[in-house]
């Protein structure tokens, strides 16, 4: 079977830029990249430090040739505090951080269970509200 | 069944995409005939999962630290910055990768201090450093006509330099330069936590002096993204000093209670666990100095 390498990829940048990115609307960007080529099945975990008292919006997105892109937030014990299978807005999120912590970011395609193995860019960026 | 794996491409600024096949035919799954479900667990092989560990890493950026100075309502000092000057001293790609995230990291505080001709010298400098590296991703002539039609609106400014560098980052990771990026983070990091300790020792500088002892959940996340790249060389320097100032930071004590997740009147989900950081004054002192020791063996 050829499977093709995860990694980034000068069609995850487009994405991100194009398709993302506006999605961001209102909050300064992070510095950080994160997106790579997945295929159905894979996932992806981010610990990420939110600071107390700051605005945060979370964009994951994963391209239309995939199955709806999947994520959760837990804390450090593994606690999850929020998913977006029952949110109205799949792919965004904003929250309120009351103190500073370190969150994680778990991202997962789901397996269609189809006859192909899908490939495709998914992207999370993170930003928060300028005061 | 064979599989197939099925990519994409994006053509063009619209995001039309064109879906690409590429058959499975003669591959070794159909050679072995293994269930479809195996084939997929296959894929996400350890290869893959330490690939994507280098990709995906996250930690807040310099701007927020930058931001957190002004809204306490100091004042701008230039002095504290690593000076333009300097930016043709730098040679070979270490170096020039780590002043590349501290010129990001001053431009950031420059621009939070809407220090508009300050902002367009320090990106006119990281410009100078991407092109010394070769880097053709998000520090190009396109930002700097961007930053000049937009000098007056200091969001825009901010949101064109934190993405002009996160699009240096993508084309750093699409370009297999991953290690390059992460010594461009790490200057980042390192200079916003430097101008944060010059401002530690002024007057009510309390959330100041908190924020650098939460610096410590920070270096663990930019630690843990080191460990992904098994000992590389070119990283070896800066994850020896990172670990050096993660001895000072282990010294800050953090106390938390269980996250809580609530909604505010405004209707935003609220987040937190009542984390408290108590930063010593001994401990302070004794990580300013080494950061200053550290930045200086950079900047130098």
């Amino acid at each position: 079977m050829v499977v093709l390498a995860v990694g980034a990829n000068a069609q995850c940048r487009a994405f991100t830029k194009n398709r993302v990115l506006p999605n961001l609307t209102g909050f300064i960007q992070n510095e950080n990249y994160n997106a790579a080529l997945f295929m159905e099945g894979d996932e992806a975990e981010l610990l990420m430090t939110f600071y107390g008292g700051k605005d945060y919006r979370l964009v994951v997105m994963a391209h239309p040739v995939l199955p709806e892109v999947e994520f959760e937030v837990l804390d450090t014990n593994d606690e999850l505090l929020y998913s977006n299978k029952t949110a109205a807005n799949k792919n965004t999120f904003d929250f309120r951080m009351t103190s500073t912590q370190q969150l994680k970011v778990r991202v997962k395609v789901p397996d269609s269970k189809g006859t192909m193995v899908r490939q495709g860019c998914v992207t999370v960026v993170a930003g928060h509200k300028q005061s | 069944m064979k599989k197939k794996i099925v990519g994409w491409l994006m053509v063009g600024a619209l995001g039309f995409s064109a879906i690409q096949f590429t058959s499975c035919s003669g591959c070794q799954q159909a050679k072995s005939d293994q269930p479809v479900m195996d084939s997929k667990k296959d894929s996400m092989d350890q290869a893959r999962i330490e690939q994507l560990k280098k990709i995906f890493f996250n930690i807040p950026s310099p701007v927020e630290m930058a931001s957190l100075i002004k809204d306490q309502g100091y004042a701008y000092d230039k002095k504290m910055l690593n000076s333009v000057d300097n930016v043709g001293k730098y040679l070979g790609e270490v170096k020039q990768a780590v002043n590349l995230g501290i010129y990001g990291a001053d431009l950031s505080y420059a621009s939070i201090f809407d220090q508009k001709q300050e902002s367009m010298t320090y990106f006119a400098a990281a410009k100078k450093l991407a092109s010394a590296m070769a880097i053709d991703g998000g520090i190009n002539d396109s930002t700097v006509t961007k930053l000049a039609e937009y000098q007056d609106n200091r969001d825009s400014i901010l949101k064109i330099v934190t993405g002009a560098y996160a699009d240096l980052n993508g084309y750093l990771k699409e370009n297999n330069r991953i290690e390059v990026s992460a010594l461009v983070i790490s200057g980042g990091w390192l200079e916003a936590l430097h101008l944060c300790l010059q401002y530690a020792e002024k007057p009510k500088s309390e959330l100041i002096r908190q924020r650098i002892g939460e610096q410590k959940m920070v270096l663990e996340s930019l630690l843990k993204y080191y460990e992904s790249f098994d000992n590389k060389p070119s990283l070896a320097e800066m994850k020896s000093d990172l670990m050096e100032i993660q001895k000072e930071l282990n010294k800050v004590e953090i106390t938390s209670e269980k996250t809580k997740v609530a909604k505010a009147a405004d209707g935003v989900m609220t987040i937190g666990n009542n984390s408290k950081t108590t930063v010593k004054d001994d401990t302070l002192k004794s990580l300013s100095a080494l950061v200053k020791k550290i930045r200086s063996k950079y900047t130098a």
